[in-house]
């Protein structure tokens, strides 16, 4: 029966989020919680100020970032760790909102399947990391599927 | 915990930044750079965190100016809740 529980506990929340356990660890306290996937954010995690004050976070500098709304604001970014399975990863922080958000740079290392219409979600680390080469993003890979297919950027056929 | 940048740090970080650009922007794309404004310092990663980890270890008490190589920003929260 053991064998059958998630190694790492993830799903889909009532409002149709999809939420992974992890263990932040700040450099006061550890706390475990259901973070928010955020597949838009390009950082690792995302904390309210009084999540990060509780934890004691480790400022490293500042960037721009772009919020949802297309604004761009400096804000300070922090490191923390966060523990997801059995791997503690190092990852980018900033600090705002009122919800724990992962995102991109954490899950880098992981394989994400989610089968929404089930409310499933499994997460699991990568036994071996990809090669480079094997990475290709998408803005490349559709840039070169249009040429090859003579398509414009709508999907609309063109020169034929 | 304190949330302030150091005076400059932005402006310094951008400064070297620019000038980083023509050499580092062709390729790195895409990568992240952070940046040590007083030493001029620069690292390199495709994970923010790492570059960060890596200036840390080198600089423990300095802050760094970060940015994605090619976009002049750092991170980016498309879709987050209420910000």
């Amino acid at each position: 029966m053991a064998d059958t529980l998630p190694h790492i506990i993830a799903g889909i929340d009532s409002q149709n989020q999809i939420r992974i356990e992890v263990e932040i660890q700040g450099l006061y306290k550890k706390i475990p919680y259901g973070a928010i996937l955020d597949t838009g954010f390009s950082g690792g995690l995302l904390l309210p100020l009084i999540t990060a004050v509780d934890l004691g976070l480790e400022k490293v500098g500042g960037g721009n970032v772009v919020l949802a709304d297309g604004t761009i604001k400096t804000l300070p970014i922090f490191l923390c760790k966060v523990k997801l399975g059995d791997k503690v990863n190092d990852v980018s922080t900033i600090v705002m909102g009122n919800d724990v958000l992962i995102g991109m740079e954490l899950i880098g290392g992981y394989q994400v399947c989610v089968t929404s219409g089930k409310g499933q979600v499994t997460v699991e680390e990568e036994a071996v990391p990809l090669p480079k080469a094997a990475y290709v993003q998408y803005d490349r890979l559709s840039s070169i599927l249009r040429t090859l297919t003579n398509t414009g950027s709508r999907g609309e056929r063109i020169g034929w | 915990m304190t949330v302030g940048l150091s005076p400059g740090l932005m402006a310094k970080g951008k400064e070297q930044y620019d000038i980083l650009k023509p050499v580092i922007e062709k390729k790195y794309y895409g990568q992240y750079v952070v940046i040590e404004p007083i030493s001029h310092e620069y690292f390199i990663s495709p994970r923010l965190a790492d570059a960060l980890r890596e200036a840390k270890i080198k600089f423990p008490d300095r802050e760094f100016y970060s940015a994605r190589i090619g976009f002049d920003i750092a991170l980016s929260l498309v879709a987050c809740c209420g910000v």
